[in-house]
C-alpha cells in the first residue's frame, strides 16, 4: 500500500500535514471514545484522545496507507489505549467517592447535555462491540472496511454487529415510541 | 416526532501548536518495529538459520567437508564393536609387552594376600582386571588382583573363580601408577587373587597375569565375563586386600 502525500510527509515529521490530521480526525475521535466508558473518572475522552494520538504518532512508520485509512489506524490504536486505560482502572480499583470528599462538589453541565443526548444514551445501553459498531458506522460516517480496521474485527462481524445493535435499538425504541413516530435508525451515516 | 439519524455529535477540537510540533516530532523519531519491517527479513533470516545449523550438523557428522575447516570424523578409525569408542588418557604411547606367563607373580595364586595393601575395587576381585581399563581378549581364569593402585588396563574376558593354581592367567596389562602387591590366592568362592607385585614402572602395571592360556575349567567358572573394565580404579578407593 501506498503512502499518500500527507502520510508521507506526516512520516516525515511536517507539523503541517498533523496539523491536518488532527483537525480531520480528532473530534471524531473524541466523540467516540466518549462511547467508551473507561471506568476512570480522570481519564476522559479527550485524554485518551492524547494518548492515542501520541501513541499512534510514535508508530506512524508502521502504517501505511491513504489518509482516509490513517482514521481506521487511529481509532484502532485510541481503541487499545483506551481498553488500558480500563484495565488499568479496574485494577487499581479507587473509589471516584474518595476524590469527593476533598472537593466540594460541583455541578457538571456536561452531564445536563448528556442527558438530552439521545443517541449516546441509546448507544450506551447497546453491548460494546455493537455500540462501537453501530457508532463508528452510524454514528461517525466510518465505512465497513474502516470499522473493522479500527476495531480489529473483520467486515463481515462489523456488519452483524451493527445488524444487531440497530435492531435491539429499534425493539428498544418501539416501546417508548408513539405510533406513527417512526425511528429510523441506521440511514444516513450507513455506506455500506 | 421525525426520524432521529444515529449521528453523533462530534465536538470542535482544536488542534494547538504544541501538541502538533509534538505530534511531529514523535512521527520523526519513529522507525518501524520489527514487525513493520516485513515479516520477508524475519523469513530470511530464520532460512539462513536453518541452512547453518543443517551444514554445520553435515560437518559435524563427517557427511560434507568444508573448506577452512578441520575434516571431522574422516580419518577416525572406527572402534570396533566391542572396542572403547576412546582411548583413555592415561594410556602410554609406547607399549610394552604383555607378559604372558603362567608362572608370573601377579599369577600365583598360591601366596597369601598381604595385609593391608589396598584392592582396587569389589568388582576386580570378580573378575580380575575388571577394574582394569582397556579391553581383553583372553581368558584369565585367575584372579588378577593387581594392587597396582591406579589405572590399570585389564583385558578382558575373564572367567573368575578358577580354583586350580596356576590356571590361566587374567590378561593384565594394566597400568598401575601404585606400587601394588596383589596376591593371589586359589580362588575362593570366585576370588582368587592374583599375586602381583605391580610393577614399578611407571605407567604399566605388573604385567599381571599374562594372557590367558592356560585351560580353563569350565565347571569352575562362574562365567564372569569381565569384559571391558572401564573402571578407573584409583588408590584408596578400593577395599584393603585382605590378609
Amino acid at each position: 500500500m501506498v503512502d499518500d502525500g500527507l502520510v508521507a510527509a506526516a512520516k516525515n515529521g511536517d507539523a503541517q500535514a498533523w496539523r491536518t490530521l488532527h483537525q480531520a480526525h480528532a473530534g471524531r475521535l473524541v466523540a467516540w471514545l466518549a462511547l467508551r466508558p473507561t471506568g476512570d473518572t480522570v481519564a476522559s475522552p479527550e485524554d485518551v484522545a492524547a494518548e492515542a494520538w501520541l501513541v499512534a504518532a510514535s508508530k506512524i512508520a508502521d502504517f501505511h496507507g491513504s489518509s482516509s485509512d490513517f482514521a481506521g489506524y487511529l481509532f484502532g490504536v485510541a481503541r487499545k489505549v483506551s481498553a488500558s486505560s480500563r484495565r488499568r482502572s479496574v485494577r487499581r480499583g479507587t473509589d471516584p467517592g474518595d476524590a469527593e470528599q476533598h472537593l466540594a462538589p460541583e455541578p457538571d453541565p456536561t452531564l445536563v447535555v448528556d442527558a438530552h443526548d439521545w443517541v449516546r444514551d441509546a448507544l450506551a445501553s447497546l453491548p460494546p462491540r455493537e455500540r462501537d459498531a453501530v457508532g463508528l458506522v452510524d454514528g461517525l460516517g466510518f465505512d465497513t472496511a474502516e470499522a473493522a480496521r479500527a476495531l480489529g474485527i473483520s467486515a463481515v462481524a462489523v456488519r452483524v454487529a451493527r445488524h444487531r445493535g440497530l435492531r435491539r435499538l429499534r425493539s428498544r425504541h418501539a416501546v417508548d415510541a408513539a405510533p406513527g413516530a417512526g425511528l429510523e435508525l441506521g440511514r444516513g451515516a450507513s455506506t455500506d | 416526532m421525525g426520524a432521529r439519524p444515529l449521528g453523533l455529535r462530534v465536538p470542535e477540537v482544536a488542534s494547538p501548536d504544541h501538541l502538533v510540533e509534538q505530534l511531529a516530532l514523535t512521527a520523526r523519531q519513529s522507525r518501524p518495529s520489527i514487525v513493520g519491517r516485513g515479516r520477508l527479513g524475519m523469513a530470511l533470516a530464520a532460512g539462513a538459520t536453518v541452512l547453518l545449523l543443517s551444514v554445520g550438523g553435515a560437518w559435524a557428522s563427517g557427511a560434507v567437508d568444508l573448506p577452512g575447516l578441520p575434516d571431522v570424523g574422516g580419518h577416525t578409525p572406527q572402534p570396533g564393536p566391542g572396542e572403547p569408542a576412546t582411548t583413555p588418557a592415561t594410556t602410554p604411547a609406547t607399549p610394552t609387552p604383555t607378559a604372558v606367563a603362567p608362572s608370573a607373580p601377579g599369577a600365583d595364586p598360591q601366596q597369601p594376600r598381604q595385609p593391608g595393601k589396598p584392592r582396587e575395587s569389589g568388582k576386580r576381585q570378580q573378575g580380575g582386571d575388571k577394574g582394569d581399563r582397556g579391553r581383553g581378549t583372553g581368558r584369565s581364569n585367575g584372579q588378577d588382583q593387581r594392587q597396582d593402585g591406579g589405572q590399570g588396563q585389564g583385558q578382558g574376558q575373564e572367567r573368575g573363580q578358577d580354583r586350580a593354581p596356576n590356571r590361566g592367567q587374567g590378561q593384565g596389562q594394566g597400568q598401575g601408577q601404585g606400587q601394588g602387591q596383589g596376591q593371589g590366592r586359589p580362588g575362593e568362592n570366585g576370588r582368587p587373587e592374583a599375586p602381583g607385585r605391580s610393577d614399578q614402572a611407571p605407567g604399566r602395571s605388573g604385567d599381571s597375569p599374562g594372557r590367558g592360556a592356560g585351560p580353563s575349567d569350565p565347571s569352575d567358572d562362574a562365567g564372569k565375563k569381565g569384559g571391558r573394565g572401564d573402571t578407573t580404579a584409583s588408590p584408596g578407593k578400593g577395599p584393603r586386600s585382605r590378609g
